[in-house]
């Protein structure tokens, strides 16, 4: 019998875990065998919650997918890849703000993104896509498979195509005028410094953006073979 | 006494019964102190300009001496509760010297003593206080008619006549509220007492209230004010999948049960059943109740077990009556063809090997009948260590014998000869020629053989007691079989306990055998219709 595969969800009731709820009840069902709703805090749970937590995942368990709540004790950004480990967890998927990645910025997301083990998807919400055709765009996915994955599973399920970009090619001042995208998922390196164009995309972007780090890099012109 | 006088339902319209009853009590009351409606009504409305015109005075007199008392002074919170008090105190003295003394004033009357009761302003003080607004009221009545004018003596009574009305509602209040405070307190006595594991937790998770055995279960105390999570054992929240199952429960409004939650590993293991119930009550979101299977599962488990053997020993009985036939005439042909050859012929040991596996055969037989047939044991009472003694002579084992409180049992002292046999050859054979086995006899009707030999290996512990399960190489594997059969049907238990820490002279620890045996008063008791 295989070991489950869960992916960890590590959320609260503001309004990026609830965009990482509905992104996980997409992302979720291909990648990971059950989620792992957690909830990270100082203080013993209240009931409430958790009953408001359960209520949170209605989407995620819509698809199927076992759905178990986890709380536990301490600062988020060091329980989060702990608990990752302890829980054998193969992705993260966690809300953002978007103010982590700010110059200077190292809270929450951006150390989890710095201490995990497994890949982790932080996802900044933005307004939903003016056209239900428009295309995933990948930014900069030379040096990251695991972005391309998770925009591929994006595609599927909205049954959309993804378009590319490369900022390394023609610097990137936000996406080309005109062009109009559902969401925006670049590889995030949280190691190799703040990316300027990943600042620039959360900056620029009203669209929804995930950055994707962790999983092994991939060279430029691997991609090919 | 005060009958009829509950609290208001809770859209503040009363059942008409009760209406009607609170209303008799009231004029009975009235008639009591002797409130006539109609001469009393005079009386009053007519001090009722004077008593207004020095109201301020009254009200500022009335709380400089209240307010010497430190009783009072701990529910008034400051200065501006204080001066709105006296405004309620003016339009409270208002009322008073209008009326009109009907039903809706006996009910506003009463939410004036709820309120007090609420505030935990201690009686005394309310019937201290009432009297002393009698005496400024009757002073103020004498200083405008004169003070020993008809008319001051008779409006004085009529102020005596209302305030003891005012006094019997607030003290009805009092009694009303004091009835409800007992009436929780036995609530809580038999909820604490009742014999079930059984919590409530309010929103934040802490528990409201708990029964007795709440607190002996996992050997924390659920006290009334801690979080659940700060004495139920993390591998219980964890197992159970507490967190999303009390999420569940409560945003489904349904209750959740989880029938089998276990903890811990071989012969600590406990089992539970958790049921979580969702409340709506201010001080109770979530009821749960956790049951202990431990001993259900065991005696299930010991059920299929048995079921099983009895199986295996009927089939065994049936081969073993097949096989015991046969080998006998082998065995006299073999002794025949041994007795008619010479004594130094060189195919007698060869001969001898084949006696000896036809001997070790018939032994497995007699086991095997042994194991199917019925254990019927004669039990009576009789001294353990005495029987433990016997045990050890009988084995021929050379044990070292401890014997700790030890006392009698109800049992069948040929089966205990027979187990203490098994147990001790076993031990011996496992301990080898230098090794130690102990005996250890009590404390109560129980025997514990000790060995330093290499102990069971874990593979092997779980199904030690099936049948044709051994560790030796020319075992039958049937020793443990019997001797747990006949253990049972004494109505005791035999089993392997974990190993322990080496024993103080650094030997050990090997295997840990208990043979538990029954009191003769439990045993009765245990047959009792």
């Amino acid at each position: 019998m295989s070991a489950v595969v869960p992916l960890l969800l590590p959320i609260d009731t503001k309004a990026p875990s609830l965009m990482a709820v509905e992104l996980a009840a997409v992302v979720a069902p291909p990648i990971a065998d059950e989620v792992l709703l957690l909830h990270v805090s100082e203080h013993p749970p209240r009931l409430d919650l958790l009953a408001e937590l359960h209520a949170l995942a209605e989407p995620i368990r819509d698809t199927g997918l076992p759905v178990r709540l986890r709380m536990v004790r301490g600062h988020p950004g060091e329980r989060i890849p702990e608990v990752a480990v302890e829980r054998n967890a193969k992705w993260i998927l966690m809300g953002t703000s978007g103010e982590d990645f700010r110059e200077g910025g190292g809270s929450t997301t951006h150390t989890v993104m710095r201490c995990s083990p497994v890949p982790v998807i932080a996802v900044r919400p933005g307004v939903p896509p003016a056209r239900s055709r428009d295309p995933i765009a990948l930014v900069g996915a030379d040096t990251g498979h695991l972005a391309r994955s998770v925009a591929r599973v994006l595609a599927e399920s909205h049954a959309v195509g993804i378009r590319e970009f490369n900022p390394e090619l023609r610097p990137l001042d936000g996406l080309p005028p005109g062009v109009s995208v559902r969401m925006t998922v670049a590889p995030f390196d949280p190691d190799g410094g703040m990316g300027t164009w990943c600042r620039t995309l959360l900056k620029t972007q009203p669209r929804p953006v995930l950055l994707v780090s962790g999983g092994e890099r991939e060279r430029v012109g691997d991609r090919a073979g | 006494m005060p009958v009829g006088y509950g609290p208001p339902e809770h859209n503040g319209a009363e059942p008409r019964g009760e209406h009607m009853e609170q209303s008799a009590v009231w004029e009975e009351m009235k008639s009591y102190v002797g409130f006539c409606d109609q001469r009393d009504r005079m009386l009053l409305h007519a001090v009722r300009e004077p008593v207004a015109a020095e109201a301020d005075a009254l009200t500022d007199h009335f709380y400089a001496a209240v307010l010497r008392f430190p009783g009072a002074r701990a529910v008034l919170a400051n200065d501006a509760q204080v001066e709105r008090l006296k405004e309620s105190m003016t339009r409270f003295i208002e009322e008073m010297l209008t009326g009109p003394w009907d039903e809706a004033y006996l009910q506003k009357r009463r939410r004036i003593g709820q309120v007090h009761v609420r505030v935990g302003l201690p009686d005394r003080y309310m019937f201290t206080a009432m009297n002393l607004l009698r005496r400024e009221i009757c002073d103020i009545v004498r200083r405008h008619y004169g003070p020993s004018a008809d008319l001051a003596w008779d409006t004085c009574h009529a102020i005596t006549r209302v305030t003891d009305l005012e006094l019997a509602v607030i003290n009805a209040a009092y009694m009303e509220a004091h009835e409800q405070a007992q009436l929780r307190s036995l609530q809580d006595l038999i909820v604490q007492n009742l014999p079930v594991t059984v919590l409530c937790l309010d929103e934040t998770g802490l528990v409201t209230s708990a029964t007795r055995p709440s607190s002996r279960l996992f050997g924390g105390m659920a006290e009334v004010g801690r979080h659940y999570e700060s004495f139920l054992p993390s591998e219980l929240i964890e197992a159970a999948d507490m967190p999303t199952a009390v999420g569940r429960a409560l945003a489904t409004g349904r209750e959740i049960s989880i029938p089998r939650v276990s903890l811990g590993q071989g012969s600590t293991r406990r089992h539970f059943r958790v049921v979580l119930v969702p409340l709506e009550h201010e001080l109770a979101r979530l009821l749960i109740h956790i049951e202990e299977l431990t001993d259900v599962v065991h005696a299930e488990a010991r059920v299929q077990q048995a079921e099983a053997l009895a199986r295996i020993g009927s089939l065994a009985a049936h081969m073993a009556h097949e096989i015991r036939n046969p080998l006998a005439a082998i065995s006299a042909t073999l002794q025949v063809v041994v007795g008619s050859l010479p004594t130094d012929d060189r195919r007698k040991p060869i001969l001898g090997k084949v006696q000896g596996q036809v001997h070790r055969l018939d032994r497995l037989v007699t086991d095997l009948l042994g194991y199917a047939r019925p254990a019927r044991p004669t039990l009576r009472e009789a001294d353990i260590a005495t029987l433990a003694r016997e045990g050890i002579a009988q084995s021929g084992v050379p044990a070292r014998v401890e014997v700790t409180d030890a006392g009698v049992a109800l049992v069948d002292p040929e089966h205990v000869c027979q187990i203490m046999i098994n147990l001790l050859q076993n031990a011996h054979d496992a301990a080898g020629p230098e090794g130690v086995v102990v005996v250890r006899v009590g404390p109560g009707p129980q025997i514990d053989i000790l060995d330093d030999g290499p102990g069971i290996p874990a593979d092997v512990a779980d199904k030690l007691f099936e049948p044709f399960v051994t560790t030796k190489t020319r075992g039958t594997g049937l020793g443990l079989a019997i001797s747990r059969k006949l253990v049972q049907a004494m109505d005791g238990c035999l089993d392997l306990l974990p190993a322990s820490e080496p024993w103080p002279d650094g030997r050990g620890p090997g295997a840990h055998f208990r043979l538990g045996l029954t009191e003769p008063r439990r045993a009765e008791a245990s047959t009792a219709p």
